[in-house]
């Protein structure tokens, strides 16, 4: 089914509302994918990516707006959901059958039959780089290779569309590596992938696109570098850390030059144009605001920094 | 580091309603329908359900038979226009716990200690033998308080019988008499007369006792765990939820449907097998005739089976977590298993009770058990209980899908 490129979008949602009593977890919201990429969707806990995987999922009415997968509403429509695959956050197989036992019973549950269930095996087997394991129990195997097979898992009819929801919560680094190259092999294969996570660093190194999503608005979409350069140009994000939280004159001195602080009061950071001679002096009238500046430098802007920009912006 | 760990415990358990329940309002509800069930076991309570038919139809018997249906221990079914064999029908449907006949062809009520045949017989099904010694007792306290003339014109004419006259050789006759009766009393051996004496305990046909009670045992403690194992597979429809599987599956083309049947398939082929082993042993170790009856059996237990995994698949899919689905469980199969005669023969129960056992499955599998190995009755006999079966797990499966499905939705 995957690599099937037609005039069809993969996804397509448009103008999604879903409200749960006096909550709006969904506002106007529109979003497609193609087929063949990686889109990362990027918000806090209660942005509304949960609220949108269902609804993709169809698992999920909307109150108003359309989602559709290959054309088809999958809300009512069997057909669009069996085009899709699910990877939810938790390691959802059974814990007292073998790797191989647990891709049978799904590639069964997914509608396989025949040859297709041994083939469609081997090949997960071969992705999560577990045939040499595929007949220990799910308990016996490690963080990450449970990890990986619940990704495979997913993948196993080849759907148009895989849904995951945090796949690398709780894993090691090398761990993380390894499911990012299998991400990247199924993405290569012609699959869409739609990842919801926190992790700003595994969007950035995994998406081809990324979406943020806050308060149940989808706040921009893109590819990391053109987001970046939307906010902050060609410059630099400027970083302050201090020992404690500043006080209002310094806070002023701070917000005028365009930087703002992030969850932890004590870290501000912002877009930069004036290279180090404009931190200089910043970090000079700090000082005289009576704020002791524990450390101030530049890095390269990532997205964690446009997150920032987004938030302030919309607020 | 205590004091936290017990706070902690408190808190989960406090949190948590289900196994709330389980800890403080279900042993008071069990304690209370125990109680009711064993208060009314013990004596002063228990009623009887008795048929009484007199063919004699005499004063003696009328004054017997309305001292009788005067003590409050015993209900009286109304036999109006029936007969022996009806008595009999009554008994073995269990309409009637015992039947009282006084018969035509037996010797008179006063004439107990005579020969020929006991004047009432007791027509009883093994299964409740305990009705016998009680019925008998009641007919003894009736015998003595409502007819004492015919007791001791009984007894004067036992004397006559044995002792004829009484002169002086005669007295020291008679004494001498009593006093071997007194010493053989004393030995343990049966003498003179007694209430047994006019009362013949006639058991309704049908396999011996013991196997009988075997035969509703092993009915009544297989269909149970039947309840637990089948409520215990039931609870992965909401484990399965809550670990994501459920995700996985219903975006699958089969759906919440094919979840749903998939289990009930497995948990009533499961059912089958473990009502297979109980009577399999019951056969082999008790004589319960399985193989005489192995065709209604199979009929009993595959919708027996299929029942249980209806109901269980209903109640795993009401509830919203594991862990309320399996105090849920709990509390379903030993409520059901007390009232519907699992634990306790329905027989004990006081009749209230009884009647609302009609409200649960385990009372109509003990029926259907009970008509093919206690009564060889046909399937016609069959029809009512597994009908009634087969609807509930129409509607509990059909239950069962719907709720998975809203909660698939939430």
């Amino acid at each position: 089914m995957s690599g099937v490129l037609t005039d069809i979008p993969v996804l397509k949602v448009t103008g999604a509302h879903r409200a749960f009593a006096a909550r709006q977890a969904l506002h106007d919201v529109s979003f497609g994918a193609s087929s063949g990429e990686i889109i990362a969707l990027l918000g806090p806990n209660g942005a509304g990516k949960t609220t949108l995987m269902r609804a993709i999922a169809g698992r999920l009415k909307l109150d108003a707006g359309t989602v559709s997968v290959a054309g088809l509403d999958p809300y009512i429509d069997s057909t669009a959901r069996a085009k899709l695959g699910i990877v939810p956050q938790a390691i959802a197989l059974y814990p007292a059958l073998t790797a191989r036992q647990n891709l049978d019973v799904f590639a069964r549950l997914a509608g396989l039959r025949g040859v297709a269930i041994t083939d469609a095996i081997n090949l997960a087997l071969d992705r999560a780089q577990l045939a040499g394991r595929a007949d220990d129990a799910l308990g016996s195997l490690s963080g990450g290779m449970q990890r990986r097979l619940n990704i495979v898992v997913g993948a196993l009819q080849s759907p148009l569309l895989l849904l995951l929801d945090e796949p690398t919560v709780g894993v090691d680094l090398d761990a993380r590596q390894t499911i990012h190259a299998l991400l990247h092999d199924l993405r290569n294969t012609g699959m869409s992938i739609l990842m919801s996570t926190h992790d700003f660093e595994q969007a950035t190194a995994v998406a081809d696109r990324v979406a943020f999503m806050a308060n149940g608005r989808l706040l921009a979409e893109g590819a990391v570098a053109s987001l970046v350069r939307q906010v902050f140009g060609d410059g630099k994000e400027g970083v302050v850390a201090f020992d404690a939280s500043v006080g209002q004159k310094a806070g002023r001195i701070l917000m005028d030059f365009g930087l703002r602080a992030t969850s932890d009061e004590r870290l501000w950071s912002g877009p930069v144009t004036g290279g180090y001679e404009a931190l200089d002096a910043l970090e000079k009238d700090l000082e005289e605001a009576g704020a002791h500046v524990a450390e101030i430098r530049l890095r390269d802007p990532g997205l964690d920094g446009v997150f920032m920009h987004l938030i302030e912006h919309t607020s | 580091m205590t004091v936290a760990m017990f706070r902690a415990m408190w808190l989960n358990l406090l949190n948590d309603r289900g196994a709330l329940i389980m800890a403080f309002v279900m042993p008071v509800v069990f304690f209370l329908v125990m109680a009711e069930i064993f208060s009314s076991a013990s004596g002063s309570q228990m009623q009887m359900r008795v048929a009484f038919i007199d063919e004699v139809n005499d004063e003696l018997s009328v004054r017997l038979l309305d001292a009788l249906k005067a003590n409050d221990s015993i209900k009286v079914i109304n036999t109006q226009g029936l007969g022996r064999e009806q008595l009999t029908e009554l008994v073995i449907r269990g309409t009637a716990d015992v039947g009282l006949l006084v018969r035509a062809d037996g010797r008179r009520l006063d004439d107990a200690g005579g020969f020929g045949p006991s004047p009432l017989v007791l027509i009883n099904d093994p299964s409740r033998g305990v009705t016998v010694q009680m019925l008998s007792g009641q007919i003894q306290q009736a015998y003595f308080s409502a007819l004492p003339d015919v007791a001791l014109g009984s007894v004067a004419n036992v004397l006559e019988d044995q002792f004829i006259e009484f002169d002086d050789e005669q007295r020291s006759e008679l004494d001498e008499g009593l006093s071997e009766m007194g010493a053989a009393a004393a030995d343990g051996q049966q003498v003179g007369w007694s209430v047994g004496d006019i009362v013949e305990p006639q058991a309704v046909t049908g396999p011996p006792m013991a196997t009988n009670h075997v035969g509703y045992y092993a009915g009544a403690v297989a269909f149970m765990f039947l309840l637990f194992s089948s409520m215990s597979g039931a609870t992965s429809l909401t484990e399965e939820r809550e670990s994501g599987v459920l995700d996985r599956i219903l975006a699958a083309p089969g759906g919440m449907i094919v979840m749903v049947n998939g289990k009930f398939l497995f948990l009533a082929v499961q059912g089958c097998v473990q009502m297979l082993l109980i009577f399999l042993t019951a056969w082999l170790v008790y004589g319960v005739d399985l193989p005489g009856h192995w065709k209604l059996w199979s009929l009993i237990t595959l919708i027996a089976s299929m029942s249980a995994a209806g109901l269980a698949l209903l109640v795993a899919a009401v509830c919203r977590t594991p862990a309320q689905a399996r105090n849920m469980a709990n509390i379903t199969v030993i409520l059901l298993s007390i009232v519907g005669g699992s634990m306790v023969p329905r027989f004990f129960m006081p009749p209230w009770l009884r009647d609302l056992g009609w409200f649960t499955p385990n009372t109509w599998v003990l029926e259907a058990y009970s008509s093919v190995f206690w009564r060889n009755e046909g399937l016609e006999s069959l029809l009512l209980p597994c009908g009634l079966l087969i609807g509930l797990t129409g509607v509990s499966l059909f239950g069962a899908q719907w709720f998975a499905a809203y909660r698939a939705r939430l």
